[in-house]
């Protein structure tokens, strides 16, 4: 029986990452310098970070240790978190390393082994994680490399885990070809897919808000709830040269598949029996399986909306439509913007529809999860008006992460009059401590082994197949459905509109 | 003690009248539009010194930009020959994220002088949010107003035992009221919290490799502490020996010097004061096996843990904030009470202090 440090107190609510060496492949990329290493830096400034930690960055382009730290040094001066310290950065510098090598040069993974354990002599501990940070082209390249040079074996009494970025597959073919190669590589017990929404506080708030407040799980059903909406609105377009990687993705694949399903799940599940991996991901794979699919391209046009944004202004600023973009086809088929109505066929949704709607280039960046109630049963108030005295709960990830409630209150006056009005929490200023960034809190999991903030295999292929029916009755021989248009700086075509009005519903007002 | 005749101290706020407290705090949020009133807990500090009321606006001022409360700051002068209440109101405000909108606590401040008893829960109480939990911080040695009518209505109380001046009388006080209250609220000893990230730091290094055979081997274990922290070292030393399932044998062989008894083998534990302005500047762990080590200089914000077993040695930086009573109160408010674990670790401390 492993021996339990007796100092320890809090071991129930907090995962413990343990010593190990984290491998970067793609470390030259965006987010190693973004992202990765400022999150690991501020774990250490957390005092979390276990002292014998080492970073190596794997990567093409030829660096030594020191030229790699400074980049990285710069980086974390303006990214991290909790600032930067000149003390901390020297000790915690002193623990990354830099890694030349082509992903398929075998010799490049022979000396990375070489390196490692050299790592673990000088105190490591023999436990890998290995990040895939690279175009998910290379994904099963390293995978297959790790594998040749034995790397995805640990050592007795030791871990290899790897982590994937996202995008896992780009339909469900290819996520099943990658989930073989990583299990062909790894346990999937040793698998950890990102999705950073999960690492949001507000994304593991939903599951708080359901299950630790006594007063809505009652009501979270069909009897009293009308429709759910979720919405990701993003204000910006193909800057920065995304549109390259955009183009061949499209928001279907690059956001629904992943992000938005993942957070309906997390409104959808069931509760779980206990808070393991296992668990929790149980729960949500019920709810992907319970997903009705669509029967054919008539289905889909009746129930999705794709579009792509023309000319027009956002926040003040004239943009560019989307087949002007930089690197998209002037002829692109690719959407920019979806709006879907799902349907969950359980005891629990029956008859609850949940409205799905994201694009680029909307008024304003904002990500919500809304819960509307159905009305009163017997309206006593404002008879004969038009105001909507539905209760509405509002769940919002980002930004102005918080919650809010709609309900109805009575206008001070001798006249009975209602009027909504709005209760709300507000995380900033209610608690004063700022929130980690999603990618420590998932960093943290994936060293201590805590994989339910992270998608399953099973997952995954779940939601691809149900994304696979819509891409392909947009790509198909017949019957494709439009693709509408909306101008730049509006909240999507009117048919996105439609998709609503039909139902007697409208989308929230943002 | 009476007012100095600088009395009340810039920063106070408004004095209002007792009878128009509440019409006080309705214009004071209706004067600006861009202020939001933002309040998660009640937090009341209680100083039997006059002047007590500046410092303790100062500390709400750094408390409230984590914290969301509304704060009362009572001074009492029970040695005033009359009975009088005046009150001052204003609020603290922060900018929220991305500095758009000023997030403002607000706090009245309460001067009682005279000598009745329930002066303290008759005045303040009525000003109290309701549904929120009230935060008690009673600042310096308990005195008659330490009475069941206030203790009942607190959720947490705040206390700072390194100050007292006879903390064995003050700590029996104290147990007594908790269990006389059968736990109606909880403790939160800032003596304790000032070791707080000392602890963390030892369970980290108890966390590497080869350290848990060390510690089932360890002879010796050294606490120094700084002038005024004899208590937090003695917390810190039961808090060790509870945690690690050892027991304190009776009697000492020296000043300072204890003995513990891992299953009947002796383990010797120093405790020594050292010129400090660290409560706990040094606590090593010897052994055979080599030695872990826990420094915190004066200069360096992180406690610096050093690990020597066998050949090579290892280094750690734990953050450790400079302990300020606004951050110590910061820190505990962001964290959950043990207070059963608290009173049993005192049974030791006791122990630690009569021997």
């Amino acid at each position: 029986m492993e021996a339990i440090n007796p100092f320890r107190e809090d071991q129930a609510a907090r995962t413990r990452p343990q010593s190990c060496t984290v491998v970067i492949f793609g470390a030259s990329g965006d987010l190693t310098g973004r992202k990765l290493v400022p999150a690991l830096y501020n774990i250490a400034a957390d005092g979390e970070l276990p002292p014998t930690l080492k970073v190596v960055g794997f990567a093409r382009r030829p660096k030594s240790h020191e030229g790699f730290r400074s980049e990285l040094e710069e980086m974390n001066k303006k990214l991290s978190r909790q600032g930067h310290d000149e003390r901390l950065w020297a000790s915690f510098s002193q623990s990354i390393f830099y890694h030349q090598s082509e992903f398929e040069d075998a010799s490049g993974y022979v000396r990375l082994a070489g390196l490692l354990d050299e790592l673990d002599a000088a105190g490591a501990g023999g436990n890998r994680l290995f990040y895939l940070s690279t175009s998910p082209e290379y994904f099963p390249i390293v995978l297959e490399q790790l594998k040749a040079a034995g790397l995805n074996q640990a050592p007795a009494g030791k871990w290899a885990r790897v982590v994937i970025e996202k995008p896992f597959g780009t339909d469900l073919e290819t996520a099943q070809t990658l989930n073989r190669a990583v299990h062909d590589t790894f346990a999937e017990k040793d698998t950890y897919r990102i999705d950073h929404y999960l690492g949001k506080e507000t994304a593991q708030n939903i599951m708080v808000l359901r299950f630790a407040n006594a007063i809505f799980e009652p009501i979270w059903n069909n009897r009293y709830i009308d429709h759910i909406q979720i919405t990701c609105a993003e204000n910006l377009g193909m800057e920065g040269g995304r549109g390259g990687y955009y183009e061949k993705a499209g928001c279907l694949r690059d956001m629904v598949q992943n992000h938005l399903m993942q957070l309906l799940s997390l409104v959808a599940m069931e509760p779980p029996t206990d808070l393991s991996a296992d668990g929790v991901r149980d729960e949500k794979v019920k709810v992907f399986r319970s997903l009705r699919q669509f029967t054919d391209a008539a289905d889909v046009a009746r129930n999705v909306v794709r579009a792509q944004y023309t000319a027009g202004t956002v926040g003040g600023k004239v943009a560019a439509g989307y087949r002007q973009e930089d690197r998209i086809n002037p002829q692109s088929m690719t959407e920019a913007y979806v709006a879907m109505k799902i349907n969950i066929d359980t005891w629990r949704w029956e008859g609850v529809p949940f409205y799905l709607r994201v694009g680029k280039q909307l008024p304003k960046k904002t990500t919500e999860i809304s819960v509307h109630f159905k009305r009163p049963p017997h309206v006593l108030f404002n008879r004969g008006t038009e105001d909507d005295p539905a209760n509405v709960l509002v769940i919002r990830i980002q930004p102005d992460e918080g919650i809010s409630l709609r309900i109805a209150s009575k206008i001070p006056g001798p006249a009975v009059r209602t009027e909504r009005v709005k209760m709300d929490f507000q995380y900033s200023t209610s608690f004063g401590k700022a929130s980690p960034e999603a990618y420590e809190r998932l960093l943290l999991d994936a060293m201590g082994g805590d994989a339910t903030l992270f998608a399953r295999g099973d997952e995954v292929e779940h939601a691809w197949r149900y994304i696979d029916i819509i891409e392909q009755a947009w790509h198909g021989a017949s019957g494709q459905p439009p693709m509408c248009e909306y101008p730049a700086g509006s909240w999507g075509p009117a048919e996105a509109e439609d998709l609503l009005k039909r139902d007697g519903r409208d989308w929230r007002r943002l | 003690m009476t007012p100095d005749p600088i009395f009340p101290p810039a920063g106070l706020g408004l004095e209002v009248p007792l009878a128009e407290l509440g019409k006080g705090l309705k214009q004071l949020w209706q004067s600006s539009s861009a202020m939001t009133k933002a309040s998660l807990a009640n937090f009341a500090i209680y100083s039997e010194r006059v002047d007590s009321l500046a410092a303790n606006t100062e500390l709400i001022r750094e408390v409230t930009r984590e914290h969301a409360c509304r704060a009362l700051l009572i001074a009492a002068d029970p040695g005033a020959a009359e009975v009088s209440v005046r009150a001052w109101i204003t609020a603290h405000c922060q900018l929220g994220a991305g500095g758009r909108k000023s997030l403002c606590s607000e706090q009245i401040a309460f001067l009682i002088s005279g000598q009745s008893l329930n002066l303290v829960p008759s005045t303040v109480f009525s000003w109290l949010e309701s549904d929120l939990p009230l935060t008690f911080w009673w600042q310096g040695d308990f005195s008659a107003r330490w009475e069941p009518h206030l203790y009942a209505v607190i959720d947490r109380l705040v206390i700072d035992s390194g100050g007292w001046t006879d903390p064995l009388k003050q700590l029996a006080l104290l147990e007594v009221a908790w269990r006389h209250d059968a736990g109606g609220f909880t403790v939160n000893d800032l003596t304790w919290t000032r070791v707080l990230h000392l602890r963390m730091a030892i369970a980290a290094a108890f966390d590497e490799p080869g350290t848990l055979e060390h510690l089932a081997r360890i002879e010796e274990i050294t606490i120094e502490f700084g002038h005024g922290h004899g208590l937090a070292a003695r917390m810190l030393a039961a808090w060790i020996i509870s945690q690690a399932g050892w027991t304190l044998e009776a009697g000492r062989p020296a000043a300072g010097r204890f003995v513990i008894s891992q299953q009947g083998r002796p383990i010797t534990l120093t405790l020594t004061e050292k010129e400090s302005s660290r409560p706990i500047p040094l606590v090593q762990f010897k052994g055979p096996l080599g030695a872990v080590s826990l420094t915190h200089d004066s200069s360096n914000p992180y406690i610096q843990t050093l690990i020597q077993l066998g050949e090579g040695a290892l280094t750690r930086l734990t953050p450790s904030p400079s302990g300020t009573p606004a951050e110590l109160v910061t820190e505990r408010l962001r964290r959950g009470c043990r207070t059963k674990h608290y009173f049993a670790l005192l049974q030791m401390v006791k122990t630690l202090l009569q021997a």
